[in-house]
């Protein structure tokens, strides 16, 4: 297509949603379900006069889980800035955010490169600020919601040294696994809770300064993201080879067309006038803090992949967890590495996912949350509940959440430990069957199964196949017995 | 015992609050005489924005005979106070002097109001005040000038113009200032009263409109010394939801205010007074303050003040910076008042801000809004921060080896209330009150006597959390000085005169 070869060069800046219960600088609850709009808010995070903030700890501690994982240096005393600018979104005229002194800087995140080796990302910064309400368009009118308003919001900028749409697609995909594994955000895209720009320039192969470049703002998916870089350096490229000249400029993504467009050219950016926010004392990060956050960290990321292909999951299964954002999940759910973890990764997989497409609602929407589905996994393993049960109380905790012995309990999933009562279920099946004990006798075995069938059915979904199976084969050969003692008595109270 | 206006007017805040415990009124007599002088007052000064007649009436209500009922140790049970516009009160309209905030009514109040009302205060009015308390005249204010009680042909001074005035005519025995610059010293001063810039971060800031955010700091204004250290001690204190409130624990100043003046060191800077266009009669009650406190044992040592020169620019580059992006956020789409324009959102946005604010709030936005662009960061703003920072320095070194620094409050007398000047001219006359804000350093004005007709006071600066030695100094001095026919001992003035 052109004469001359360039190179690529992308960088990428991605906000993400802290998940914490609160918001960043007030005590607001932070992206409350089932909220109408406008009423998550206070004096603070409306930006009303007199209002002051005061920084959410919890926050900062994901902020360095997050620095930690990427790898970054924690600096030791940060501060924020106010960034002023006039947006109807932004209710004071200014966010908070960082610039001078960011929580953490200089790491890096590895991928398959281009060339199928590996390429560690260098990461430029991890900052926190504050997020924007958000508005709602409809005709002429303007809706502004400011639950959103205030929301924690983590930035996380590379260098420039990406090579082309593919890097940046698999960065980005990296990115969210180690942060959603680390409990720092859920990532969910749909929901704004990570938002993805790309930095795109090429230059002539030799060249030694990089080339003009353009921001491609919130692209809505990883594909999107892929796409834009693509189509960005293609047409670059064109412009290049026709001898234009390119500008800097802010573009946005067409996905219908399957192109970039213009949002705003170098000439009306915003000099933000970044100053310290007085309103926040500098902020000492106290490096034992840090020690211990850092000693409070799951497994590396990359060791737990490692190790779940240690135990035995196949490359296909540590897939599937990764694709459903399930090996946060799953790490929480089974604490440390061992046969649970395989045992529970194959619950996930087999029955867990299984409702995620049945339902329509993915594992991270959904009410179920790890320390439930462990609950649930064990009561299973325990023989407390039965196959049938585990999948029924999986379903509630699925759709209405809860704590897996509660819901066990009001569903009557338990298994029926009363051998009592599975005797006299039996007695009531044979009762009621007089022909098939017949044929039983008669040496007709097959009919054992028809008679658990209907021990099972008599008792519910609490019976343990393993036990009404033991009692029946126990009765059955009373009832050979009999004939020869006459008796008739069934076994009682013994489990 | 119903009481007049008159006699009420020259109460202080202890004459009150003896009178409410020993039953020789109730609350709501006292509110009675206080609404009297007010109405008397207002007319020819215009010290109030908005009165709260319910909400002091239910106040009042609630201590109908011996102020501090057993038990409830509310220590200012009953007493009248006034409030500057600029602190949010629940339910009570505030708008910081401005046309912006005509019609904005809080949800909230600020920690100082809470604390009042805890205290059992009753909040009596919001005071008028120089708009977001840009100004040191009065004049900037939406809701009209205020007059100077002493002689309402003069500015009262501001910002908290009506908070100095309004105690000064005998409205209310205290009033609660804020001071970025001056705000509260300089209008105390030119109204002869005694006004407190406590410690930054020594009395909570939540819930008071931001001016210079690193700057501001909330005060009592009152006529007498131990009045002034019994709201200090109430007001003061760690509050969480403003960072920059101080942690460590507060002692209350009033128990230590007899202690006189052995044992503490103060200085002052006699070439301060002598070059620098100070009004001989400032410069005199300095020499007057230094004779008083050598008369009662206090030594005193001359030492040359570092950075005077400096503190104006560095301070009008760092409050105009600040309150650029403090007053981003009025807009008139959330609250405030809402100038609609055909032209969609932002020429709504313009319009709005082009009749909400006045024209010095104009002038300090554009002039903190270049001063931190892009290109002149670093010779504007950068620069003053680095001063500002020589200015934390250096005064801690001298108020390591001091005390108290003494220092005149302002250089010149009030001005005249229908005298223009430029915008300079009015900001050199904080040259002595922006060191302690740029030091964030307590300092206290008080009055030490009257020349032509007018009080004349001097300032006492201190080292961090050191309010207790400024009372002790004040209180000192308070004993020799004589205020001949002050405002609140006269009957009320009349209008237009």
């Amino acid at each position: 297509m052109s004469g001359r070869k360039y190179v690529t060069t992308v960088g990428v800046e991605v906000h993400v949603e802290l998940a914490t219960r609160t918001k960043m600088f007030c005590s607001c609850l932070n992206a409350p379900q089932g909220v109408a709009p406008n009423l998550a808010t206070c004096p603070v995070c409306l930006g009303l006069p007199g209002s002051l903030p005061v920084i959410n700890r919890e926050a900062v501690r994901l902020g360095i889980v997050a620095a930690l994982a990427l790898n970054c240096a924690v600096n030791p005393r940060i501060w924020f800035e106010r960034k002023n600018y006039v947006y109807p979104d932004l209710v004071k005229g200014y966010q908070i955010s960082q610039i001078a002194m960011p929580l953490g800087e200089r790491g890096w995140l590895a991928i398959i490169g281009d060339d199928g080796a590996e390429k560690k990302v260098a990461i430029n910064r991890v900052h926190l600020e504050e997020d924007t309400a958000r508005l709602a368009h409809s005709g002429d009118n303007s809706l502004i919601d400011v639950n959103r308003s205030g929301a924690p919001l983590m930035e996380i900028v590379t260098d420039a040294v990406l090579r082309s749409g593919r890097e940046a697609e698999e960065y980005v995909r990296k990115l969210r696994a180690i942060l959603v594994y680390n409990g720092v955000s859920r990532c969910r895209i749909q929901r704004g809770e990570m938002r993805v720009e790309a930095n795109v320039s090429i230059a002539p192969e030799g060249a030694k300064e990089l080339g003009v470049r353009s921001e491609i703002k919130n692209q809505a998916g990883f594909n999107h993201m892929r796409s834009a870089v693509e189509y960005e350096v293609r047409r670059q490229a064109g412009a290049l080879d026709a001898g234009g000249t390119l500008r800097q400029e802010t573009r946005g993504w067409d996905d219908v067309n399957q192109r970039t467009f213009v949002q705003r050219s170098k000439e009306d950016a915003h000099d933000y006038r970044y100053f310290p926010e007085p309103d926040l004392p500098p902020l000492n990060i106290d490096p034992a803090w840090v020690a211990a956050v850092e000693a409070a960290l799951p497994t590396g990321y990359e060791d737990y992949v490692a190790g779940l292909l240690g135990q035995g999951l196949t490359a296909a299964d540590v897939d599937a967890l990764s694709r459903n954002d399930a090996l946060g999940f799953l790490r929480l759910a089974a604490s440390a590495m061992g046969d649970k973890t395989v045992l529970f990764a194959k619950r996930l997989i087999k029955d867990v996912f299984a409702l995620a497409n049945s339902t329509g609602v993915p594992l991270d929407e959904s009410r179920l949350g790890p320390s439930a589905f462990r609950d649930a996994a064990l009561l299973l393993e325990n023989g407390k509940i039965a196959a049938e049960g585990f999948r029924t109380l999986l379903d509630v905790l699925y759709r209405e959440g809860g704590e897996a012995e509660r819901r066990a309990g009001e569903n009557q999933l338990f298994v029926e430990t009363d051998a009592g009562a599975v005797a006299e279920a039996i007695s009531k099946v044979f009762a009621e069957n007089p022909r098939l004990i017949e044929d039983f006798k008669n040496g007709k075995i097959a009919v054992r199964n028809a008679l658990l069938g209907r021990t099972m059915k008599a008792v519910g979904k609490r019976a343990d196949p393993r036990v009404v199976s033991g009692l029946l084969d126990q009765a059955l050969q009373h009832q050979g017995r009999a004939d020869h003692d006459r008796d008739t008595r069934l076994p009682r109270g013994k489990s | 015992m119903p009481i007049s206006h008159e006699t009420y007017a020259s109460l202080t805040l202890e004459d009150t609050l003896w009178g409410l415990r020993s039953g020789a009124f109730t609350a709501p007599e006292l509110l009675d005489a206080a609404l009297a002088r007010i109405d008397a007052c207002e007319p020819a000064v215009n010290a109030v924005i908005t009165m709260d007649i319910p909400g002091a009436t239910k106040a009042a209500g609630a201590w109908p005979r011996n102020g501090t009922r057993a038990g409830t140790g509310a220590s200012l049970a009953g007493a009248p106070i006034a409030v500057k516009d600029n602190l949010m009160t629940r339910g009570l309209k505030t708008t910081c002097g401005s046309r912006i905030l005509g019609n904005f009514v809080p949800p909230y109040d600020a920690g100082v109001v809470e604390k009042l009302r805890a205290a059992g205060a009753v909040i009596v009015c919001k005071t008028n005040m120089d708009e977001f308390a840009m100004g040191s005249s009065g004049r900037n204010s939406a809701y009209g000038a205020t007059g100077n009680p002493w002689n309402p042909k003069l500015v009262p001074g501001g910002s908290s113009s009506g908070s100095a005035a309004i105690v000064a005519y005998g409205g209310v025995p205290a009033a609660i200032g804020t001071d970025t610059g001056g705000s509260i010293r300089q209008p105390a001063s030119f109204c002869g009263l005694v006004g407190m810039k406590p410690t930054y971060g020594r009395v909570s800031r939540w819930g008071v409109g931001a001016l210079g955010s690193s700057l501001d700091q909330v005060g009592p204004i009152t006529r007498t010394v131990r009045d002034n250290a019994l709201l200090f001690d109430i007001i003061a204190g760690h509050d969480g939801r403003d960072s920059s409130s101080l942690e460590n624990p507060f002692v209350p100043t009033l128990p230590t205010i007899e202690d006189g003046v052995a044992g503490l060191r103060t200085a002052y800077d006699p070439g301060l007074l002598d070059r620098g266009g100070v009004h001989p009669a400032h410069a005199e009650a300095i020499r007057f303050a230094v004779k008083a406190i050598r008369g009662a044992g206090g030594e005193v040592v001359e030492v040359a003040l570092p950075l005077v020169k400096y503190g104006v620019a560095a301070y009008y580059i760092i409050c105009a910076c600040e309150s650029s992006a403090n007053l981003a956020r009025f807009d008139g789409v959330r609250y405030g008042v809402r100038e609609r324009a055909g032209g969609g959102l932002w020429d709504t946005y313009s319009k709005t801000r082009g009749l909400g604010f006045g024209d010095e709030v104009k002038r300090r936005i554009m002039m903190g809004a270049y001063a931190l662009s892009s290109g002149y960061y670093d010779a504007y703003y950068l620069k003053a921060a680095r001063v500002r920072r020589l200015f934390a320095t250096e005064y801690e070194k001298l108020l390591a080896g001091v005390d108290v620094v003494l220092l005149p409050v302002t250089p010149a007398p009030p001005r005249p209330l229908d005298q223009d000047c430029t915008p300079l001219e009015n900001y050199l006359g904080d040259v002595f009150t922006v060191p302690a804000n740029m030091a964030g350093i307590p300092a206290l004005a008080f009055p030490v006597g009257t020349h032509d007709g007018l009080p004349v006071g001097v300032q006492a600066m201190a080292g961090y959390f050191r309010e207790d030695a400024l009372y002790r100094l004040a209180r000192t001095i308070e004993k020799e000085a004589t205020l001949s026919d002050p405002p609140w001992a006269r009957p009320a003035p009349e209008a237009g005169q």
